[in-house]
């Protein structure tokens, strides 16, 4: 039980002192002479005893209803967990803190998650005892440091202390999906999942209403969402920033543009740096707009010598949420490659045949050494530091030299196979089936990306740059071996580049060719870049370098950097996914860098303007409320307090009417003691001894 | 010099003239007079026979009774003699009481104390007068004449109400020196041990007196008409007790009434006349009603 207004109790002490005055006052008394004080001494220890069993009787009533009223002021109500008038079984509650980046706002009196783990130790502190609570985290997924509801709560608290921001970002959807699925596990007793979060309109951009209407369906299941109080939505922050080219050259310049978002309500002005490897090479005053973007165009040249990957970051000074105030980014650095064209004996002397092509293709802007070898001297031909062997023009004649190809393959090496002249017979381990060879009338083939995302492709064409049509006189009609996967078709029919994983390296075939005998593809614009991705396609299939988000798993490094790994978690085991932004560099035992990874936090978690209150008032099938305050609210609103103030003024008006009975019955009986107004002295007993009467003898 | 006008009006006085004080038993006067002796003697009231012995004066010899039975008897008569009232007044402080302007117990007492002797001396008797509270303080024996007359009035109203009570020892060694049988007229309020009280009375019966206990008590005694809470003072011990009288009022008339039915059955045994004597009627009609009833029940 407990008051609503438990100051009005002193109502007691302060209508107790008319009691205390009544009872101390002085009575008037007169002082009278009497003689026959002998029978008054009788009579009035007669009456004491049955007047003081009446006074103390109605002392206590007239208490009792005083008691009640200030009882009443104080408004008791019966707290209860159970159904009706508490008799109790206890609650079963999930504590769900967001632990989202946006709650590491820090504001004059701590970060968001400070206020949110107040709130819930306030929460916690106000349940009985005999309530269980679980401790549930929302970061970028749904952490349990407690997964089922537990009573002790020390065990709770350390727990809760324990939580920590992180740079995560979620929906709320996963915390109600598994509060949903937990209290499914439950039994049948009062269930309450409290989820305090600021209640940024990001983390509810998902189908919250349809999800509640038509999924949730847990009428047993208290919901409260509780946002701390006071929240500001003041925040800019670096929102993307896009660089021109998915690859830098050293010495060469790096542009780019970067978005500034602020989210705030007044004009901010701040400092946009660019960092790298510890030096700022770019300082940018910003002046960024209330509630507004900016776009800032960058370029920066880039340092010589800076390894296989370039790191850094696009910080601004920064706010009261710094994590999204800096953008961090990796680029490969693109090296000239070297390659090896294999053209068939003799087609190395017509300036028109296609090593000459391809070779001419792969040096363009000097961005390689490429030699051109008959198929004779491929035996002899040593393959260590190559990216890329070609074989043109039906230059693999024999099994051997085919072998030695695959081999090469197999460690790591990119095969460019092209389909003009396939060797005779075709080896088993050819890339395509046997095909017939078809001529096509004059003109263009239209070509299709079937794997737009393919590292081959990606970044270089896309929807807005198609890859153009080719001028093929002679296609291939072939199918993809087995494991074989067509990137590419003509003419909606023909197989373009086929590509077959051989150990750690490729196979790819192109049903086109530099010979001049096959079309005019040398003409086209998509030749040049082409070649070079094909030769390429060893350092792009190993994507030195990716970006990532908080929270998403890292890249498999299974496959491409050997015994490489990531960074550990805090706890010393394999990190599975990235925890934090900045720049992870995936190691080798040797200590080489086979891998960097930009991760940065996902920028709907700078939007912290909260969702409209009485929209998800509207949306919730519980209560909505803010701050201790709030918790206040709701303890009275929502924990089955049963009124008892009605029933203690009932039980006052009770007393009332007894006293009142109480009170005239006692009067009637001093009347009745009183002897009426009959005079004594002429009752009939005392006549009959006046004189005229004889009495005794 | 005094006179029962102090005492009495002239028409109570008037009224007293028709009245006859008497005792329900023998007297013992001294001399002769209206009221019956205990001695048979010279009187016209036949009493009994006896035998004739040697002798007897012939004079009372009943020759009729001689005539029937041929035997001689002596005829007895009444010997009348006058009588002895002995006026024992209570003067201790309770007696004072008095409540709505009526006259005091005392007062009463004491105008009824002169009532009887008025009618005493008219009646050619001889009276006397006890004052007392715990002892005696003043002691007129019996007499008659007009100068015992000064004296009684001059002691009755040289007294007034004080002292505690002690009737029991007041009054026990007192009956010792009253030897001859008269009319004892008590006139108390009898707040002391009932037990002294009722020793004392016994003694005077033993004596052969005709007592006559007058109870006097003031109206306010028996109904106790205060109101509100008082701070009741015992008018001889100064005891305080704080009651509401309207809340005691019922209890106190049962106690009150139980002590008078107690004294009226204790008077009973002993053959003592107990009479309620209130203030609010004039002595003199107490008197009167008084030996009305008397007169009836033969005395």
């Amino acid at each position: 039980m407990g008051l609503l207004s438990p100051l009005l109790l002193a109502c007691a002490a302060v209508l107790a002192v008319p009691l205390w005055l009544h009872l101390r006052r002085k009575r008037r008394q007169t002082p009278q002479e009497f003689p026959s004080l002998r029978y008054l001494k009788l009579a009035a220890a007669r009456m004491k005893r049955q007047v003081r069993v009446e006074d103390l009787g109605l002392l206590l009533l007239r208490l009792l209803l005083v008691a009640l009223l200030a009882l009443a002021f104080a408004r008791p109500v019966l707290r209860s967990n159970s159904t009706w008038f508490g008799a109790g079984r206890a609650v079963e509650s999930v504590v769900i803190i967001d632990a989202t980046a946006s709650m590491g706002w820090r504001g004059p009196g701590g970060t968001r998650l400070d206020a949110a783990k107040r709130l819930a130790r306030e929460w916690i502190e106000g349940l009985d005892r005999s309530d269980t609570v679980a401790l549930w985290v929302l970061t970028d997924k749904l952490e349990q440091p407690v997964p089922v509801p537990i009573a002790n709560r020390g065990h709770l608290f350390q727990k809760l202390e324990a939580v920590s921001a992180s740079e995560g970002a979620s929906g709320l959807a996963p915390v109600f999906n598994a509060a949903r699925e937990w209290a499914a596990t439950r039994g049948v007793g009062r269930k309450e999942l409290v989820v305090i979060t600021d209640n940024q309109a990001a983390a509810w951009d998902w189908p919250a209403e349809g999800f509640f209407r038509r999924v949730w369906n847990r009428g047993d299941l208290g919901l409260v969402v509780l946002a701390p109080d006071a929240l500001r939505s003041s925040n800019i922050c670096v929102a993307a920033v896009e660089w021109d080219g998915k690859a830098v050259r050293e010495g060469a310049l790096l542009t780019g543009t970067a978005r500034l978002v602020n989210h705030g309500d007044a004009a901010v002005n701040d400092l946009l740096e660019c960092r790298i490897g510890g030096q700022v090479l770019l300082r940018k005053p910003v002046e960024i707009p209330a509630g507004g973007s900016l776009e800032l165009p960058l370029a920066l040249p880039v340092p010589v010598n800076v390894g296989p990957v370039l790191a850094g970051e696009l910080a601004l000074a920064g706010d009261a949420l710094a994590c999204d105030d800096r953008w961090c980014f990796a680029l490969p650095v693109r090296r000239a490659f070297n390659a090896v064209v294999v053209d068939r004996r003799g087609g190395m002397g017509g300036g028109m045949r296609a090593s000459f092509f391809l070779t001419k293709a792969m040096t363009a802007g000097g961005a390689g050494k490429v030699v051109a070898i008959e198929s004779d001297a491929w035996g002899k031909q040593a393959t260590d530091g190559l990216d890329a062997v070609w074989f043109t023009g039906g230059a693999v004649a024999d099994d051997a030299g085919w072998a030695k190809a695959l081999a090469w393959a197999e460690a790591g090496g990119t095969v460019v196979v092209t389909a003009d002249v396939p060797p005779e017979p075709l080896p088993k381990t050819w890339p395509v089936a046997e095909g017939e060879e078809i001529s096509l009338p004059a003109g263009r083939i239209a070509t299709r990306l079937l794997v737009p995302a393919h590292p081959l492709f990606d970044g270089v064409w896309s929807e807005q740059t198609a890859f153009p049509p080719l001028p093929q006189k002679t296609v291939r009609r072939s199918v993809p071996s087995a494991g074989g996967k067509v990137l590419a078709t003509l003419a909606g029919e023909f197989p373009m580049l086929v590509e077959v994983p051989h150990g750690n390296g490729r196979v790819l075939w192109l049903n086109a060719s530099a010979d001049r005998s096959w079309g005019d593809l040398p003409l086209s614009p998509a030749f040049v870049p082409l070649v070079q991705q094909l030769t390429r396609s060893k350092e792009l299939a190993m994507q030195t370098t990716t970006a990532s988000w908080v929270g998403e798993a890292w890249p498999d490094l299974a496959k491409f950097a050997g015994d490489a790994a990531w960074p550990a978690a805090g706890d010393g085991n394999p990190a599975t996914r990235a925890l934090h932004s900045g720049i992870f560099d995936a190691l080798a035992k040797d200590g080489s860098t086979r891998w960097s990874c930009a991760v940065n936090v996902r920028r709907a978690e700078s939007d912290l303007r909260a969702l409209d209150a009485a929209k998800l008032q509207a949306m919730l099938p519980g209560r909505v409320v803010a701050g201790t305050q709030g918790i206040r609210e709701l303890r009275e609103a929502s924990r089955r307090e049963v009124p008892l103030w009605p029933w203690v003024l009932a039980a006052a008006a009770l007393v009332f009417l007894t006293e009142g009975w109480a009170s005239v019955w006692a009067a009637k009986r001093r009347e009745a003691a009183a002897g009426g107004t009959t005079p004594v002295a002429d009752g009939p007993r005392f006549r009959a001894h006046m004189p005229g009467r004889r009495i005794g003898a | 010099m005094a006179g029962f006008s102090d005492f009495l009006s002239a028409e109570t006085m008037r009224r007293l003239d028709h009245l006859v004080l008497g005792s329900r038993w023998t007297a013992e006067g001294g001399r002769a007079g209206r009221h019956s002796s205990v001695l048979k003697g010279a009187s016209v009231e036949f009493r009994d026979h006896r035998d004739y012995v040697q002798g007897d004066s012939l004079r009372h010899l009943d020759w009729k009774l001689f005539g029937r039975s041929e035997r001689y008897f002596i005829k007895q008569f009444q010997e009348e003699t006058s009588l002895r009232v002995h006026l024992v007044l209570d003067a201790s402080a309770s007696m004072a009481f008095r409540h709505s302007g009526l006259s005091s117990k005392f007062e009463f007492a004491r105008e009824l104390a002169a009532a009887a002797a008025y009618l005493a001396h008219h009646q050619q008797d001889s009276f006397g007068l006890v004052i007392y509270d715990d002892h005696v303080r003043h002691w007129l024996p019996a007499k008659g004449g007009n100068r015992h007359v000064r004296n009684f009035l001059e002691a009755l109203g040289s007294h007034q109400a004080s002292g505690r009570t002690d009737t029991g020892k007041a009054l026990e060694a007192l009956a010792e020196g009253m030897a001859r049988r008269g009319l004892v007229l008590m006139l108390s309020d009898l707040l002391d041990a009932p037990e002294a009280v009722f020793r004392a009375l016994a003694h005077f019966r033993r004596r052969g007196h005709d007592v006559v206990l007058v109870h006097v008590l003031d109206p306010a005694e028996l109904s106790l008409p205060f109101d509100g809470v008082s701070d009741f003072i015992d008018m001889e011990t100064g005891e305080r007790l704080e009651a509401d009288a309207a809340l005691v009022r019922r209890a106190y008339r049962e106690a009150i009434g139980a002590a008078i039915d107690g004294f009226r059955a204790r008077c009973g045994a002993l053959h003592v006349d107990y009479r309620i004597a209130t203030t609010d009627r004039p002595p003199s009609v107490f008197l009167t009603e008084l030996l009305a009833d008397r007169k009836r029940l033969g005395a």
